[in-house]
């Protein structure tokens, strides 16, 4: 039997941790795979959640647009209110968001960037946005120089 | 789509006019539905690999509010 008496009272206990390691790798593996099958719901800044899709491709770097669901952000800036699906507060000129309008434009100007890739944004928007806000979202955009767009999906 | 796909089988794209009310999730869900490669027999083909996602016009070239 491990452990033996000493002769004041104390006692040498020899620990097997073989067991107690085993245990903590199956739990490990099982925590793991419940992360895996769970359903993907990402939740992101502001509470908003974006739709799941099937498609495949890795999201690539570009400038980031966000249509939160009370924020409409870019890069990490706000840029303007949100409320019901529709900009509070902003100055628009035939659809167009002009605060959106101001900033993309500035950011084209200062990364003055050519090729391929200079002219697209990179679109995170939440799941309930209705269409109309995405639209005016875009047109604006296209009007700034981004005229091309990756939107952000969760991939099923 | 499939049917539409049998109908028109030479046509590679479609044009998705949403109403300003439908959710960001549904369109998602129209364009996936577009891409899909399940629908058409050959294997791997896509029904329509060109989606084009548009807009009704609300403003005229002059910038007037279109009734």
């Amino acid at each position: 039997m491990a452990g033996g008496g000493g002769g004041d009272g104390e006692y040498d206990v020899n620990i097997n941790l073989t067991a107690l390691l085993d245990i903590l790798t199956n739990l490990l593996f099982f925590l793991m795979v419940g992360f895996m099958s769970s359903k993907a719901s990402m939740e992101l800044d502001g509470g908003m959640e974006l739709p799941t899709s099937t498609a495949q491709l890795e999201p690539k770097k570009a400038v980031q647009v966000t249509v939160a669901r009370k924020e409409l952000r870019v890069e990490k800036e706000v840029i303007a209110q949100l409320r019901d699906g529709k900009v509070v507060a902003a100055k628009s000129q035939e659809g167009k968001i002009d605060p959106l309008l101001q900033r993309l434009q500035i950011i084209r100007k200062e990364k003055n960037a050519t090729g391929p890739e200079a002219d697209i944004l990179f679109v995170l928007c939440d799941k309930d946005t209705p269409y109309g806000l995405l639209r005016r979202v875009m047109m604006t955009a296209a009007e700034a120089g981004y005229p091309k767009f990756r939107m952000a999906v969760l991939m099923q | 789509m499939k049917s539409i796909k049998e109908k028109y089988r030479a046509s590679k794209s479609v044009v998705v006019v949403p109403d300003d009310n439908v959710p960001y999730e549904v369109i998602v869900k129209i364009l996936d539905a577009a891409r899909d490669t399940r629908l058409v027999d050959t294997k791997n083909a896509i029904l329509f690999p060109d989606v084009v996602l548009s807009g009704i016009a609300t403003h005229d070239a002059d910038g007037n509010l279109l009734k």
